[in-house]
C-alpha cells in the first residue's frame, strides 16, 4: 500500500504565472485523491499557500473535488477560479 | 457551432449556424471588450483557456440548454488570445419557436460560461500595467481571489 505514483499537473492563468511553468510533477500515494494532491502542491510550492482553498482541479477534463480519486494516467489540471465571457 | 477561436468572431456565421425554418426568434448575445475598468483605460484583454476542457464544457452547457428549453439552434464562439477594445469576446446565438426560450437560454448560457468554462482573462491597461480579472468558482456567483475569505 506504500506504492507511490508521479502525476503531472497542468497549470493555468495566475497559478501558471506564480509557479513559473505550465506544468508541475508531483509524487503522491497510489491511492491518492485530489485533496492529497492539493496538500502536496502547497507543501512543494509554498508560494501557492494563499491560493490553497481557491485552487480548482480537473481530472480528465471534468471538475473534481477533494474526494475525487486520481487514477494512474489521468489528465490533471489545476487553476484559479474561472472568468471568461 | 461550438468553438474557441483566436480569430475575430464572424457574427453572421454564428447567427447562420443557429437559424432554422422552425424558429420564430433568434437571440444573439455579444460580449465585447470595454475600454474602461475600475477607472483605468483598458488597451486590450488577453484570454487564456484550458482548451480541451473549455470546449467540452461549452458542449455540455449547450446540451443542457437544449434540455432545459426547446431550442431550434444554439451556437457559441469564444475568443482566446488578445482581444482589442470594441472587439467581440464571446458570441451566443439561440433560436426557438418563440422568443421567451431563446432569450432565457442565451442569458443562462452566458451566466454559466462565466462560471464554468475554464477561461481566464487579463486586462492590459494603456499604461502597460496588467491585472487578472478575478474569476468565479463553479457554483458561486461572486468573484473570488486570494486574500478574501478562506
Amino acid at each position: 500500500m506504500d506504492d507511490r505514483m508521479e502525476v503531472e499537473v497542468r497549470l493555468f492563468a495566475q497559478v501558471r504565472e506564480i509557479v513559473g511553468g505550465d506544468r508541475v510533477r508531483l509524487e503522491v500515494g497510489a491511492t491518492a485523491c485530489i485533496g492529497t494532491l492539493r496538500e502536496e502542491m502547497i507543501r512543494k510550492i509554498p508560494v501557492l499557500a494563499a491560493w490553497k482553498h481557491l485552487l480548482l482541479f480537473a481530472v480528465n477534463e471534468e471538475y473534481a473535488d477533494d474526494s475525487t480519486p486520481i487514477e494512474p494516467g489521468a489528465a490533471i489540471a489545476c487553476f484559479p477560479p474561472v472568468g471568461g465571457g | 457551432m461550438i468553438r474557441l477561436t483566436d480569430h475575430p468572431i464572424q457574427v453572421e456565421a454564428v447567427l447562420q449556424a443557429s437559424r432554422s425554418p422552425d424558429a420564430g426568434a433568434v437571440v444573439l448575445f455579444l460580449g465585447t471588450v470595454r475600454s474602461e475598468s475600475q477607472g483605468q483605460t483598458v488597451a486590450c484583454l488577453e484570454y487564456e483557456c484550458y482548451s480541451e476542457m473549455a470546449e467540452r464544457v461549452l458542449h455540455q452547457l449547450a446540451d443542457e440548454a437544449r434540455s432545459r428549453w426547446t431550442l431550434q439552434g444554439c451556437a457559441i464562439v469564444h475568443r482566446i488570445g488578445r482581444v482589442e477594445v470594441g472587439e467581440i469576446s464571446v458570441a451566443i446565438a439561440c433560436s426557438a419557436a418563440h422568443r421567451a426560450p431563446a432569450f432565457q437560454a442565451a442569458q443562462w448560457l452566458i451566466d454559466q460560461i462565466k462560471q464554468q468554462a475554464p477561461i481566464w482573462k487579463k486586462e492590459v491597461f494603456a499604461d502597460g500595467a496588467v491585472r487578472w480579472v478575478a474569476g468565479q468558482e463553479p457554483g458561486r456567483t461572486h468573484p473570488v481571489g486570494p486574500g478574501g475569505s478562506p
